[in-house]
């Protein structure tokens, strides 16, 4: 079965080729015949006036019933020369009105006693060639032959009859000639045959490459997850039509999904605008509050007000600061590029390092270290991101912890991985939260509405993200006493 | 104080405010606004401290440290940029930056990284002036006033900051330090948001000074605590 459409092509173009030459093959053939029938004949036109005029005692008695005496040795003679000459050649004597009157050959064989005199009558007015006349051996297929009328014999009121010579034998004279060349003109043919097609083959091969690389081109186009495999089956025009297909559906697809993208962009934009507004309207507040307006400096009460107002703002800018740097980062982390900066590193020293970071920041609650020392566990991976992964799951644990509790952080390996988990003792996660870290989904796609409007959740997103990028995960653990375990995993380094 | 300040910075609001807060503390600073006005500060005369955004139109901030660097190894640098991510890069050997503040970043904190910069090579100085004899431990040399380390007779290399790092962790021998402690005795700062470059040079002084970096006998790790140098290197 031919597959590709090249092949198909070229098959389809032997078909049309063959028919055409066979058709020229015949034209060829039957005009051959024909001009080699016609050579036979203009060759052979005068041969029967010639023995006509040496041999005019031809038909002297044949069927007249007159002295023939002369007859049967001319005929002996005539015989013999043309039989010389071409053993096929059959010589008759004709009458006035076409009977044949004799035969110079083996007696009996003339089947057909009459022979149709206006193929002779035309032979002899010079009609165009070749002409076919009747088979006086019964043949049904015309022959070519050369004719003569006989000269008026002196004192015979009978109008004078025909030398009548067939010269080809039943079926073609020159067939067995004719086989060798016609063999090989086939074998030409054939070889100029193989020789244009397997041409075509090639030319119609380089032709439809493109096409080849158009479909692999279509179906190459779109994110990788949302291409079907590639189509192979049926010929290049049918696997570009699928191909077609396929990225029409994907760029439907895709077109939607960018759709709901744009509204998930339009719904965190404006999250971003609330989370921002909140700290900057009661920044701007407190700045106007310490402006020029406010001018008793020598009012005790008065200053301590500017502080309790400064402190305030410092900690509404410190809001907006840490709102965007968490913006930037997801942001950086989000793209697909983005590749990280992998170093081999002791995870048990960072865990260890980034808590003793929270322990010298006097807000409570505290955090400390708990469970077994781990001993040595390393990890290839990016040093910034794992750190500000773990410094988010500790942030959050504190910021929603009860109040005077303490933050417990550790570290134990688990097969090939690191678990890192923080516990807390806060009312625990919210469900939608709960079930996405639990189902592995993507905490930002789509965003979770926050209850009070804005983004929330970006340090958990930030940390998702982080432990997606070094091939781990983040997952809830469970809690029996209350509160959230959160387990952070990576991979370790072989 | 009168140490002399470049600042190379395109937007004109945080030089303005940087340029109140150190001038404020005492400091003469010269601003730049673009890449190539830095380039031709920076040929022109020597600095105390230079401060670059590493965004500028022209010649970049990190093509103008990395310049710098190439020339002079010991005035400060202290990047200012936007991407946090950026700090591993800056501080690690590729621009050998001194300090990085992210933007939004605090005056207060970073004329409180200016002052440790500027203390830090003042120690210096002060330490190469008084030619201090060598340190030894295992096959090791280190050779504070030329500040290079030789194992064997053979230079190790090191960076600035590596070079500081051990010297400090061979001085205070058999003592546990926080990364805490570490940054802010040898780095000078807080460095709020990257100390992991503690946990970076940690690393690559393993790789130089341990017979197995994999298995530290001499910069060990005291679980909950910090990191301690043994000299002869710890039992395993």
């Amino acid at each position: 079965m031919m597959r590709s459409f090249a092949a198909r092509l070229a098959g389809a173009m032997l078909l049309a080729m063959l028919s055409y030459g066979l058709f020229v093959a015949w034209l060829f053939h039957h005009q051959a015949l024909r001009l080699e029938h016609e050579g036979l004949q203009r060759v052979a036109h005068g041969l029967a006036g010639h023995i006509v005029r040496q041999w005019p005692q031809l038909d002297a008695g044949a069927g007249h019933g007159g002295s023939g005496h002369e007859a049967p040795a001319a005929r002996e003679a005539v015989l013999a020369m043309l039989r010389v000459v071409n053993p096929a050649v059959q010589v008759y004597v004709l009458d006035a009105d076409g009977g044949v009157a004799a035969y110079l050959g083996e007696p009996g064989m003339v089947q057909t006693p009459r022979v149709d005199l206006d193929p002779i009558r035309r032979f002899l007015a010079a009609g165009a060639l070749p002409l076919r006349g009747t088979d006086p051996m019964g043949g049904s297929e015309g022959r070519l032959f050369s004719a003569a009328m006989f000269p008026p014999r002196p004192g015979d009121s009978r109008p004078p009859g025909y030398l009548y010579i067939v010269l080809d034998r039943p079926g073609g004279v020159t067939a067995t000639d004719r086989v060798p060349s016609g063999g090989s003109a086939l074998v030409v043919v054939a070889l100029g045959l193989a020789v244009t097609l397997a041409l075509a083959g090639f030319a119609l091969l380089r032709l439809t490459r493109p096409l080849q690389k158009l479909a692999r081109t279509m179906n190459a186009m779109g994110p990788q997850a949302e291409r079907g495999p590639t189509t192979t089956t049926g010929d290049e025009v049918q696997v570009l039509q699928r191909s077609l297909m396929d990225m029409t559906s994907r760029l439907q697809t895709q077109q939607d999904a960018e759709r709901e993208q744009a509204a998930r962009h339009r719904e965190t934009l404006a999250g971003i605008a609330h989370d921002l507004r909140t700290p900057l309207t009661a920044l701007h507040g407190h700045l106007e509050a310490l402006g020029p307006a406010d001018v008793a400096l020598n009012d005790p009460g008065s200053l301590d007000r500017r502080r309790r107002l400064h402190a305030s703002a410092l900690q509404q800018s410190e809001k907006v600061r840490r709102l965007s740097q968490q913006l930037f980062e997801l942001a950086t982390l989000q793209a697909t590029d983005t590749v990280i900066a992998r170093e081999r590193f002791r995870l048990d020293e960072l865990v260890g390092d980034t808590v003793q970071k929270f322990e010298l920041d006097p807000q409570a609650p505290g955090v400390c270290l708990a469970g077994d020392a781990p001993g040595r566990v390393e990890v290839a991976g990016d040093l910034q991101l794992v750190e500000r992964a773990l410094t988010n799951l500790i942030d959050n644990a504190r910021r929603h912890g009860a109040r005077d509790s303490v933050v417990r952080v550790g570290l134990r390996r688990e097969g090939g991985l690191a678990q890192i988990w923080v516990d807390d003792q806060g009312p625990g996660l919210p469900a939608e939260l709960n079930a996405r870290l639990q189902r592995g989904q993507s905490l930002r796609e789509p965003p979770i509405p926050h209850p009070r409007g804005g983004m929330g959740g970006l340090g958990l997103a930030i940390a998702q993200r982080v432990a997606l990028l070094h091939g781990g995960r983040l997952r809830p653990l469970p809690k029996p006493d209350g509160g959230t375990r959160l387990c952070l995993e990576l991979p370790t380094a072989g | 104080m009168n140490e002399r300040l470049l600042l190379v910075e395109d937007d004109e609001a945080i030089a303005a405010t940087v340029r109140l807060h150190l001038e404020g503390a005492g400091f003469r600073l010269h601003h730049e606004a673009d890449g190539s006005g830095g380039r031709d500060a920076l040929d022109r005369q020597r600095w105390d401290l230079v401060l670059l955004d590493g965004m500028l139109p022209g010649v970049d901030g990190w093509d103008l440290c990395r310049q710098l660097r190439s020339r002079d190894r010991e005035v400060p640098v202290i990047m200012l940029s936007a991407r946090s991510s950026e700090a591993h890069r800056v501080l690690g050997l590729e621009l050998g930056a001194d300090d990085y503040l992210a933007k939004p970043f605090s005056m207060l904190e970073l004329v409180a990284r200016v002052r440790a910069q500027l203390r830090r090579v003042d120690a210096w100085r002060a330490q190469a002036s008084a030619a201090l004899p060598a340190l030894r431990f295992g096959p090791f040399e280190l050779d504070l006033t030329r500040r290079r380390l030789l194992r064997n007779g053979s230079e190790v290399p090191l960076t600035l900051r590596e070079h500081d790092l051990l010297s400090f962790l061979v001085r205070h021998r058999g003592q546990a330090f926080s990364r805490s402690e570490l940054l802010s005795r040898v780095w000078g700062a807080g460095f709020d948001g990257y100390e992991h470059t503690v946990n970076s040079h940690i690393n690559r002084l393993r790789a130089k000074v341990e017979d197995d970096p994999r298995e530290p006998r001499r910069i060990v790790t005291v679980w909950g605590l910090g990191y301690r140098f043994e000299p002869e290197g710890a039992a395993p």
